[in-house]
């Protein structure tokens, strides 16, 4: 679909920081589907009815990223948490596979440095 | 899941008056008017929904540069502009009121997290110089205290700001954020002539170490509660 026109100024599709405040991130909300989804989704008007005046069913389309927005905890109690083992979706899960890796190569590095020292000790003749 | 769809007029939102650009398309009714799209006639795969999402928050963000806009509900469709005028002849009161009500204010959207962690000791450990067993876990202890010093920080500059925002804005409504418990939102209706002040903050503690995103002007998505009934 083209994009619509007589966008203001305002509309930028960059952040900017506060002249005052660098602290704080401006935007002016298009950067991410996530972000968009978090603020459209079940907002606004609603039409009830019969013939004709229908709603989309985007319900079942977007569930995983409606799981995400609308409520984890409640999904969370109801059995559904395959995100938090995710390292793209859960931070927990990534730190957890950072930190495996990290270990991981932590230990090559020691068993690399045992192996060499006993290499060493071979070629010199000490026990 | 993909259906073929007979022809439907997908609506956008509701506005005082016609936009004036000849791209969109709207149908009048007295002191109303409503904003739709015809929608393609095979949509319904995830790709098509996620382009309806950007079209839809993306025409409501053009129409509030000229007038208050009550956004509709995503996905509601009319299966004519005659229909769509006999809709908004029976609501036009309540809309009309609900138009004027938001007359010169818009969404600001807070949200606060902790950044994520930057500097060389995030890259790929094994890029990373050689270190010591006693400085390897140093280095993890300082990034466990950071780790759970962070919340803590996040939470009290959200504070500090909700408190600000809440102070300048006729509302607050509390907003879903898509990153987890770690990220806390709110949303704020505020006058666009007091806009200026989202220039003076207050700047938080830590706030270095924090992701501090305000996200607007918005349409009042968040502000609207209006349900129409087809007649049957």
């Amino acid at each position: 679909m083209a994009g619509a026109q007589g966008m203001t100024e305002r509309h930028l599709s960059l952040p900017e920081r506060t002249a005052a405040n660098p602290a704080i991130r401006r935007s002016a909300g298009g950067e991410s589907l996530a972000d968009v989804l978090e603020r459209v989704l079940d907002k606004g008007v609603v039409i009830v009815g019969d013939v004709g005046v229908n709603v989309l069913d985007i319900e079942l389309l977007t569930l995983k990223i409606r799981l995400l927005i609308a409520s984890a905890d409640t999904a969370r109690e109801m059995g559904i948490d395959w995100w938090t083992s995710d390292p793209f979706l859960s931070s927990d899960a990534r730190r957890a596979a950072d930190e495996t890796r990290e270990l991981r190569d932590r230990v090559a590095e020691l068993e690399r440095a045992l192996g060499d020292r006993d290499g060493r000790r071979q070629q010199d003749g000490t026990p | 899941m993909t259906g073929v769809i007979a022809r439907c007029l997908l609506l956008h939102g509701v506005v005082e008056a016609p936009p004036s650009t000849g791209e969109l398309r709207s149908v009048r009714a007295g002191r109303v008017a409503a904003v739709f799209d015809e929608l393609p006639p095979d949509v319904g795969d995830d790709d098509d929904v996620a382009e309806l999402a950007r079209r839809h928050d993306e025409v409501l963000r053009s129409l509030l540069a000229a007038g208050p806009v009550l956004p509709v509900r995503l996905g509601t469709v009319c299966a004519d502009e005659g229909q769509l005028a006999a809709l908004l002849h029976r609501g036009e009161s309540r809309l009309a009121a609900e138009l004027a009500r938001l007359r010169g204010r818009c969404e600001w959207r807070l949200r606060v997290g902790v950044s994520p962690p930057t500097g060389p000791q995030s890259a790929h450990p094994a890029a990373a110089p050689a270190e010591s067993g006693t400085s390897y876990l140093m280095r993890k202890r300082a990034e466990q205290h950071a780790q759970r010093s962070g919340p803590d920080a996040a939470g009290a500059a959200f504070d500090l700001l909700d408190a600000a925002l809440q102070r300048l804005a006729d509302a607050a409504a509390d907003a879903h954020v898509a990153c987890g418990g770690a990220v806390r939102g709110r949303s704020y209706l505020v006058r666009r002539d007091r806009e200026p002040e989202l220039e003076a903050l207050p700047l938080p503690a830590g706030a270095e170490r924090l992701d501090i995103t305000l996200i607007g002007p918005l349409p009042a998505y968040s502000f609207v509660d209006v349900t129409l009934e087809v007649p049957q």
